[in-house]
């Protein structure tokens, strides 16, 4: 649990994020990780400022740029601070995500955001076939699959990784994300995904929930 | 009166004999004439023959030549993707180092081999509609363009923590680019232009990252350019800059289905038209009674007074919408949007 004294931090790196002033929420990082250790900033500091993004973003409050400087200043940070600090994380898994068409920026945002937050993601890259996806989730013994798409007619695509799966006597839970699925929310249920995830609350809180089925 | 006449009344805020309805259809001009996208789009001469059957089929408002938008990319030197069932995409950023923008040149889109042919589809489409239809085409705004050029997240690299110079040059060559595009698509013959600027959407963007980067220059690229500009969005939301589409010189600007048609027309109706805003992702799965449903709420919430045109709210409808769905939309669009009437329609 944060105590007192990170509070103030988290609610100055928000605001940083929000401004995506990079050079600002380096020095509250940095002295945060001198004052606290970077233990306390990955464990308390930055999930505190990344849940209160996450949750603006739920709410449409803010806007895609804000959310992808945020990735990269976090994913920054962890190089920087703490290359190999083990996060503790209420999330322990390991998931494959993957691209169905040539769009990464979702796909790679969701990434660094997973792994800020302790999970072991495998990016299977973009425009990655069905085949590929699901072979790469067998051989890494995968927990869940999260799909990407951009493209309507590749949404559609993600019904092939279930049939594959079921056809060697697999079940590995399928979230998809990407603008159709906003735009249609009935779409992810006609694909075969067993959940939707609109922006990293959601796809945190889904995959939490189709993990303990 | 015919569709020309119909669209430029509604566009003079005037209510014309009923409201227009644009279908953008691209890719459905290959199905038309039974051919594989990449080889429909390999020629002019099957795009105009495709927007002309279409327009016959469904009885529309206008013709749209818009072919893909990594033509623009292609008239970069870039490539194409094509698949069987969806629009092209963008091959690999030609922009691969920051390095390379100090090279980069403007093409000229008369003497781009990319560019030949959908400016000849406009001229076709001009040589056999002209007045009678609008020839409607598309262009990607000089600030979204980089994302095809460089790939999003460099583009965002550049734009949030680069250096201004580098992206001052990169911006440079993309308007003198889309101004000469745009005024290049004019002189073969369109009569309006969507400027699709997917970026300034309140989904990527806050508005004051809008005033900050875009506006001055989707402002002077517009300014610039000599025909009706159509502000998109790609089913992007504009409602954070509602106020500020109409003050780029924008004559037009297209509602994403999140955003509220009503809202808009109260907000901003009498100050730029509206085009939208039907949904074009779930249009794919609609019943006859929901695509009528759509149709009349959007001539509700829009059409009253003029200045309204029935469209999806993308700018391109998906390959895998129907027949049925399309007719309904034109058929729904014609029994319910007449002005004028009272027992019916849209009443005075």
């Amino acid at each position: 649990m944060p105590d007192k004294s990170e509070l103030p931090v988290a609610s100055h790196l928000l605001e940083s994020l929000l401004d995506c002033d990079r050079l600002k929420a380096r020095t509250i990082l940095d002295e945060a990780a001198k004052r606290l250790g970077p233990e306390k900033v990955f464990s308390n500091v930055i999930p505190l400022a990344l849940n209160s993004l996450g949750e603006r973003w739920a709410k449409g409050e803010v806007a895609l740029t804000q959310i992808y400087a945020a990735s990269r200043i976090v994913e920054e940070a962890m190089e920087r601070l703490s290359p190999n600090l083990q996060t503790t994380s209420e999330l322990k898994c390991k998931v494959v995500i993957g691209a169905l068409d040539y769009h990464g920026l979702g796909k790679n945002i969701i990434t660094k955001f997973l792994r800020a937050s302790g999970v072991e993601v495998i990016d299977a890259g973009t425009s990655i076939s069905p085949e590929r996806l699901a072979e790469t989730a067998v051989k890494n013994k995968a927990d869940a699959i999260l799909v990407s798409a951009l493209m309507l007619h590749v949404c559609i695509q993600t019904e092939r990784i279930k049939q594959i799966l079921a056809s060697q006597g697999l079940k590995i839970p399928i979230m998809v994300g990407g603008a159709p699925f906003n735009f249609d929310s009935e779409l992810w249920k006609k694909v075969g995904a067993d959940a939707q995830g609109k922006n990293i609350c959601e796809t945190f809180n889904e995959l939490k929930e189709l993990l303990k089925k | 009166m015919n569709s020309f006449e119909r669209v430029m009344t509604t566009l003079g805020h005037k209510e014309p004999d009923r409201v227009p309805v644009f279908l953008f259809l691209t890719l459905h001009g290959a199905k038309e004439l039974k051919l594989p996208l990449k080889e429909y789009f390999s020629k002019a001469e099957n795009v105009a023959e495709g927007q002309l059957n279409l327009l016959e089929k469904y009885n529309h408002d206008c013709l749209y030549p818009f072919f893909y938008a990594s033509k623009e990319v292609e008239a970069f030197g870039g490539t194409t993707i094509f698949c069987e069932d969806g629009p092209p995409n963008a091959g690999s950023p030609i922009i691969k180092k920051l390095e390379d923008i100090d090279q980069l040149t403007c093409p000229c889109p008369w003497e781009s081999e990319a560019l030949k042919e959908p400016l000849k589809a406009i001229k076709l489409l001009s040589k056999a509609k002209k007045g009678e239809v609008p020839i409607v085409s598309a262009m990607i705004s000089p600030f979204s363009l980089p994302s095809m050029l460089l790939g999003l997240e460099h583009w965002l690299d550049l734009l949030l923590f680069g250096n201004k110079a580098v992206r001052d040059k990169l911006l440079d060559v993309m308007q003198s680019f889309c101004v000469g595009w745009a005024n290049a698509q004019f002189e073969a013959g369109a009569d309006a232009i969507g400027f699709f600027d997917p970026l300034a959407t309140s989904d990527v963007m806050t508005r004051q990252q809008f005033l900050n980067f875009d506006f001055e220059i989707a402002t002077n690229t517009i300014k610039k350019i000599r025909g009706p500009i159509v502000y998109a969005g790609a089913g992007g939301k504009f409602e954070h800059i509602y106020d500020l589409i109409p003050k780029t010189g924008a004559i037009g600007m297209v509602v994403s289905s999140n955003d509220n048609l009503k809202e808009a027309k109260q907000l901003v109706g009498d100050k730029i038209n509206l085009i939208g805003n039907l949904n074009n992702i779930e249009m794919a799965n609609w019943s006859s009674a929901k695509t009528e449903e759509e149709v009349k709420r959007c001539i509700d919430q829009g059409a009253k007074g003029g200045g309204f045109i029935l469209a999806d709210q993308h700018g391109e409808l998906p390959y895998c919408v129907g027949d049925k769905t399309l007719q309904k939309i034109v058929k729904t669009a014609w029994k319910v949007g007449t002005y004028g009437k009272k027992d019916k329609g849209i009443a005075e």
